[in-house]
């Protein structure tokens, strides 16, 4: 007789099986960056570990969630890679104007898997998502570099903005606000403001982990778990086990470009002239900060961090005090010859294709690729294939 | 004994997993000291956030805060005296619309959380441009 296999422990086996296949090291990609201090790397070390630690309902996972580990979701190639799961999002837009996020009800994220705990108590295999929310689907994105947009000054991001389209170029740029009024620039739609809060959140979002400064578990649907549910007192996860994951995940390097060769090259001066480095913006540069290998640094973002109108076809959700459903933060291209789905719900199954699903705004840039020869829309995807 | 054969101890893959998780993370150099847990927030009561709904008939208000998406909804009554204030001046309850981003000093009660001050941190209008 074969006994059944859990869902939560094969979830959980695969994800330890996940850690045993790497470090880090492939296509230079999950590598720290260069120039940390001693202490530093080992922080790196340390948080990596924290990334990759399993957790199961005894040790905090839960009740509601939608990865065991950090890296059971970003694990390709990689530890801090991209990842096969989707997260599914959901918003209302009220008659008011404002963009409710569901807080009440779960939301804005609702998770697909539950513990068996919950499973029993309430009889759910996923958390229930109002039937009038719009619904947004997320892939996992990779998280190489994201120190560097972090370190990026908010100035930086506030003076590429252009709201009102004041240049007439026909691509406004604008920044999306978090709940408190900041400037955010994480996420697809730019909500979270740094990629601290965007870790912390995750722990809790993600795995339904409590934090030191997110110390009350989540809800189902709105309601609060039911007794017994999760006895795991609070915080799940220590201020510590926070620190080195948010060390981890800041001070791991951007995957490195591969080398331009000729055609690569032509293909790059083409993604300038129809346009693409209007949003993409090739380089960004870090302010100051306190780890010195993320201070005043220039590197290859490919993003404005702002968002822009992509047109009806991508329109899903309305995030934020800004975002509107058809509206989305200009997505980094750093390690993007590592994705295998493309666009914020992996709907495009190749670069090309994802070029082709631009709209709105990008509208002019996708018509100037089509309007490409073969051999330079070649090009030009050789070279989006060497970042 | 069970079905006849000899009770055992069994692995239960949760714990096989953690094991190989753990071993991998061994193998990765890394290791980490857990922290004491915090103890109970004594602090003054204050959160900024943004309000998704203003009653005036009831005078309460709910207001959309937390950390990236990890979000809650807060709901706040407002009493005879609770001090609105935008850039310094006093503000009329009109203010508290939709889309405002609110800071607001409270207390929690029996009755729920009262407001006994809220500062206009950025109106609706503040949110067009950059």
């Amino acid at each position: 007789m074969i006994r059944p296999v859990e869902p939560i422990g094969a979830i959980a086996l695969l994800a330890g099986l996940l850690g045993t296949i790497d470090c880090y090291g492939a296509q230079g990609a999950g590598t720290p960056l260069d120039g940390l201090t001693a202490d530093q790397r080992d922080r790196f070390k340390q948080g990596s570990a924290v990334f990759a630690k399993v957790f199961a309902p005894k040790t905090g996972l839960g009740p509601l969630f939608n990865g065991v580990s950090c890296k059971s979701c970003h694990n390709q190639p990689v530890s801090g890679g991209n990842g096969s799961f989707t997260q599914l999002n959901g918003s209302v837009l009220l008659p008011n104007g404002f963009c409710d996020p569901l807080a009440d009800r779960g939301g804005p994220v609702f998770q697909l898997s539950v513990t068996p705990a919950l499973k029993a108590a309430l009889g759910i295999t996923a958390e229930p998502i109002p039937a009038e929310a719009s619904r947004g689907m997320r892939t996992t994105p990779d998280i190489f570099g994201f120190g560097l947009l972090d370190a990026v000054p908010e100035a930086t991001i506030l003076a590429h903005a252009d709201p009102d389209d004041a240049d007439a170029d026909g691509i406004s740029g604008r920044v999306n606000r978090f709940f408190d009024g900041r400037v955010g620039r994480f996420g697809r739609k730019a909500l979270t403001p740094t990629l601290a809060e965007f870790t912390e959140g995750a722990f809790h979002v993600e795995a339904g982990l409590t934090v030191p400064n997110i110390l009350k578990e989540g809800t189902v649907g709105g309601k609060e778990i039911p007794a017994g549910v999760d006895p795991v007192p609070e915080p799940e996860v220590s201020e510590v086990m926070v620190a080195l994951t948010n060390a981890y995940v800041a001070t791991l390097a951007p995957a490195q470009p591969d080398d331009l060769d000729g055609t690569a090259k032509r293909g790059q001066r083409s993604f300038s002239s129809i346009g693409c480095d209007k949003c993409h913006l090739p380089s960004l540069r870090t302010g100051d900060h306190p780890i010195k290998a993320l201070a005043n640094r220039q590197f290859a973002a490919y993003t404005d961090l702002l968002l822009h109108d992509m047109g009806p076809e991508l329109a899903d959700i309305c995030q934020g005090l800004v975002a509107t459903p058809s509206e989305f933060r200009t997505e980094p291209l750093m390690a993007l010859r590592l994705a295998r789905r493309y666009l914020h719900d992996g709907r495009a199954s190749s670069i090309e294709q994802a070029v082709e699903l631009h709209g709105g705004e990008a509208a002019h840039a996708r018509d100037a690729f089509r309007a490409l020869s073969g051999s330079d829309r070649r090009a030009l995807l050789r070279f989006l294939g060497t970042l | 004994m069970l079905h006849g054969v000899p009770m055992r101890r069994r692995v239960t893959l949760p714990a096989f997993a953690s094991t190989l998780a753990l071993l991998a993370s061994l193998a990765c150099g890394g290791s980490y000291k857990a922290a004491p847990a915090p103890g109970p927030d004594s602090g003054p009561k204050v959160v900024t956030g943004t309000c998704r709904d203003y009653d005036y008939a009831t005078r309460t208000l709910d207001l959309v805060a937390g950390v990236s998406f990890a979000l809650r909804m807060i709901a706040f009554k407002l009493h005879e005296n609770t001090e609105i204030s935008v850039r310094g001046r006093r503000a009329e309850l009109s203010e508290l619309q939709a889309n405002t981003v609110l800071r607001i000093e409270y207390r929690v009660t029996p009755q729920g959380n009262l407001a006994d001050k809220i500062t206009v941190v950025l109106d609706a209008r503040g949110m067009r441009g950059p």
